[in-house]
Formats: C-alpha cells, structure tokens, sequence
C-alpha cells in the first residue's frame, strides 16, 4: 500500500497547486449559496440539496483531476518512465485514483458542510439533513466518487488518444444521467428516501465491482501502443 | 557473464514485423550501442527489454528476469527513456524524491542532493522543470534513472534534440558513469559519433534484423576494406602512380586529389612501395586511413537496404 501512497500523495499535492482546485472552491461556495437560498423557503429541500449537489461537485472535479492525472501524463508519454519503475500496473492505477478520489470527496464534503453552514446562517437556526445524509456522505458519495475516477482513469489508460475524448464524455454523461435519476427516487417534501439511497448504493457498489474486473484488462502493452 | 540476453526476438504489430528474431547478449560492466536508422526497431527492443512491450516470439531477460512480470527486477534498473518523463510544473527535487520513493531509496535526501551535484542542477533544485533548457531535463532525466543507484541504465536516444554542447555533456556524464560506477549501459542511438566515443560494442539494427554485432574496432577490421593515401613528389610522378595503381588487380577504386591517390584495396597489401619505387616513381609520403563508424555503418545499411 505503501507506494499507492506515494502515487496518492503526489498527485494529491498537484491537485492542490492547480488552479482548478480554486476554481472548485469557488463553485462549491457558490452552489452552496444558490442550495441555501432555496432551503430558506423550504427547509425540507436541504436533503435534496445534500444528496445532489455535494456529489455532483465532487465527480466533477473528479473528471477534470482524472484528465489530469491520467490523460496528460499518458499524452505526454511521462507514463513510459512510471510504468519502468518497480510498481504493478494495479498499484499505479489504484494510486492515481487515489489521488484523485481524495480531493473531489474533500471538495464534496465542503460543499455538504457549506450548504449546512449557509442555510443555518439564512434560518437563524442550525438545520441538518435526515439521517440518511450520513449514509450518503460517509459511504455513498466516497464510493461513487472513487468508481467514477476509476473508471474514467481506467479507460484513459487503455484507449487510444483519439477515442478517449469522446468516450471519457460518454462515461462522464452516464455518470451524471445515473445520478440524476436516482433523484427522480426523491420521496415526498423534498425527503430522500432510503430506497433511493441504497438505490446509489447499489449502483456506486455495482461500479466499483465493474471498474475492478476492468483492471485486469490494464496492460503495459495496451497503454504504451495508445499513447500518441 | 551477461546481464542482458535476447533470443530469438520477434514483434510483429499485425502483419507488420519489427524485430524478426534477434539475439543479443550484453555482458555485465559494458557500454552497448544499439545503432540503428529511424525506424529500424530499436526503440521496440528497448521497449520489449523493459517490459512495456510482450514479444511476439522469442524472450529478452535482464539478471536472467522477465521485466514485463518482475517488480523486484525492474528496480534494479535505470532507465532513460526518449520522452524524460519528467513532470515539469514539479521542482528537480520533487521530481528525484518521488522516484526514490518509488524505489525505496534510503537516506533519500543525501542521495538526490547527491546526484543533482553530480549533473550540475544543485543550485536550480528548487526551480521547476518547465523552466529547465532541454539539455538540463536530460541531465536531470539521467538523474533521476540512477537515483536508487542501478545496475544496469537503459539509456533511448539520450543526447537527441540536444544542442552539440549538451551532447557533450551528456555524453561526458555516461562515460563517466561507465568508467566510475562500472554500470552496465545499454544505449539505443542513431547518432554514429557518440556510439563511437562511448560504447564498447555495438550491434547495428537494420529492418528489424541484426547485422551485425561487434567492438567498434572489431567492425573496423571486419568491414573496412584498406585504404591507403599516397602522396607522390610532383604531378609527373602522381600521373604515372595513378595509372600504375589503376591497373592493378587488388586495388579496388582509386581517386587522384592533387598530388594525393587515395586507394581502396581488395585485400591489404605491403608490396605498394615497391611497386611504385621499381617504375622510378618518387614518393613524398604513404599512410593507411581509418575508416570511421560511420563508413562502415553507411556501408553495411547500404547493402542490406538495398
């Protein structure tokens, strides 16, 4: 685990220097600001607001870190060296994902933390979400978060550099549409239900099963022939 | 004993066949020279040797070891590839320390301040490899390769792109890797000249296919047909020398430049001054020529292209 670690940790210090990191900030306060208005007409739409947006904001700043982490090093043919260093493909993979699983679930637990904060501020009284906000923030979001890097990354090292635009949109549009709809699961007053919590449960479990039978697919070969 | 051992080498990328069964041994402490014109295949051996490639047939091992499936293995070399692969919006330490942390490297600190002395970036450790010339970045991409002190350092194309300064340094700090630590070197290089001044051996790749495979001055025995210059006394003398030595049967081309004849014989012969003497013929001075590499290399991938 330990050069996992050391994957992790690099790419989590880029991250953290990027200025997409500041940009996501700014994002997250904003959408917390929007998400906090709403609440103070209707404090039952904090569930809805929590179960949505933090994790919306988290798997996008996921796919732009995974461009980062993945694509550039892979299109700047920096890969050829890592994959030379004595560390199983499975290990780079899972590092990187690591990487930039970490920061997007930060960015997300910033936003659930800010949408709370705000909307207690507009109230003038502290509101938390139902209980099931804690499922969804401690094991859900991280689930889904870490399955979508994994995949997206996972596909930008095995395609080519031409397909892997188009497919990473594909994957990113899915990712979304799948969130989406388990909104669609939203219970009655704006309460999230438990069915549509475990509902992404499942579907976060299902794509993280999905991503880890897809590493066996993950080749030395396979990526040095895409590259370029 | 030879720590680099290729047999019976194929790749083929569809139909299209790269490497077509090569064998190559590198013995331990040598500096080998994989020579070859672009596209030859070198970059595929290389690329299989490591690991990053499966052959098609065939199999290369390194100590005896698969790359492709030995992590322990591959820790115990160094490699710099055509790409630096260096992360540029990173520092030179950062870009050393993570590697070493990669490698397990002990007393990490002492060894990648080390070694950027050692490649002449001490003082620019902190600036970030972006800012770096591309002479620096492949100073400090060698750097890098021999941060948990290797056995063997696989070196693609290191002086390419480089302006001639940087290609002498370059080539400075591998000699004096190859003489002071006793690495084991292998060098994939188009550059002629350089596999000339560093290496021991070399083996030239044409066509996916091995030439031939020797020291240098082995394949300046081998190849090089004896060339002999002849400077006669005064145009009379260098006239009637030019149609002696044209008619002869072991001279092979012969080229009149002033008062100098430059032969090219069959085969070498000793009885040229007294060929030359008995006819009366005055001679100012008589030398033989070396071939360069590059002769020799033109010559060989001369034929085989043809």
């Amino acid at each position: 685990m330990r050069k996992e670690l050391v994957i992790a940790k690099k790419e989590i210090k880029g991250i953290l220097r990027s200025k997409s990191s500041l940009l996501f900030a700014g994002y997250a306060i904003f959408f917390s600001f929007i998400a906090a208005l709403g609440i103070k007409k209707s404090p039952n739409a904090i569930d809805t607001a929590v179960f949505c947006i933090p994790i919306v904001m988290g798997v996008f700043f996921a796919y732009t870190s995974t461009g980062k982490i993945f694509l550039r090093e892979k299109r700047d043919k920096i890969i050829e060296t890592l994959l030379c260093a004595p560390v199983s493909l499975r290990k780079i993979w899972f590092g990187k994902v690591l990487g930039a699983a970490v920061p997007s679930y930060v960015v997300s637990v910033l936003s659930a933390v800010l949408i709370v904060l705000i909307s207690s501020f507009f109230l003038k009284f502290v509101i938390f979400p139902s209980r099931i906000f804690l499922l969804h923030m401690l094991v859900t979001t991280p689930l889904f978060i870490f399955a979508s890097v994994g995949l997206i990354g996972l596909l930008y090292l095995l395609a080519g550099m031409k397909e892997v635009g188009a497919a990473g949109i594909i994957i990113f549009i899915g990712i979304f549409g799948a969130l989406f709809e388990s909104l669609s699961l939203t219970g009655e007053g704006y309460r999230i239900s438990l069915s549509a919590e475990l509902a992404l449960f499942v579907a976060s479990l299902v794509l993280t099963v999905l991503t880890g039978y897809l590493t066996r697919y993950l080749s030395r070969e396979r990526i040095v022939t895409t590259i370029g | 004993m030879n720590v680099i051992e290729i047999k019976n080498l194929t790749k083929k990328f569809g139909d299209k066949v790269v490497l077509n069964g090569i064998n190559l041994d590198v013995a331990e402490g040598e500096v080998f020279g994989y020579l070859g014109p672009n596209g030859a295949g070198k970059t595929t051996t290389m690329r299989i040797i490591l690991g990053l490639l499966n052959p098609t047939s065939g199999e290369a091992l390194v100590m005896g070891r698969n790359l492709a499936e030995d992590d322990e293995a591959r820790g115990r070399i160094g490699v710099v590839l055509e790409n630096d692969g260096l992360y540029e919006d990173q520092t030179a330490y950062d870009n050393l320390d993570y590697y070493a942390q990669l490698y397990d490297v002990s007393k990490r600190k002492e060894r990648i301040e080390e070694l950027l002395k050692f490649v002449g970036l001490y003082d620019l450790r902190y600036e970030k490899v972006g800012a770096f010339s591309k002479g620096m970045k492949r100073k400090l991409a060698i750097a890098r390769a021999l941060v948990h002190d290797p056995e063997i350092l696989f070196l693609d194309e290191p002086s390419a792109g480089l302006d001639p300064e940087a290609q002498r340094m370059v080539r400075e700090l591998i000699v004096n890797l190859s003489k002071e630590s006793g690495k084991t070197i292998f060098l994939n290089s188009h550059n002629l000249d350089e596999v000339q001044r560093i290496c021991d051996r070399t083996a030239i790749l044409h066509r996916g296919k091995i030439v031939v495979c020797d020291t240098v001055e082995n394949l300046r025995e081998k190849f090089s047909k004896p060339v002999v210059l002849i400077t006669a006394s005064d145009k009379r003398n260098t006239e009637r020398a030019f149609e002696i030595l044209s008619s002869l049967d072991f001279v092979y081309d012969c080229e009149r430049e002033g008062r100098t004849i430059k032969l090219t014989l069959r085969e070498e012969k000793q009885s040229l001054v007294k060929i030359l003497t008995e006819k009366g013929i005055e001679i100012e001075e008589i030398r033989k020529e070396r071939r360069s590499l590059e002769d020799i290399y033109l010559e060989i991938v001369g034929e085989n292209g043809k």
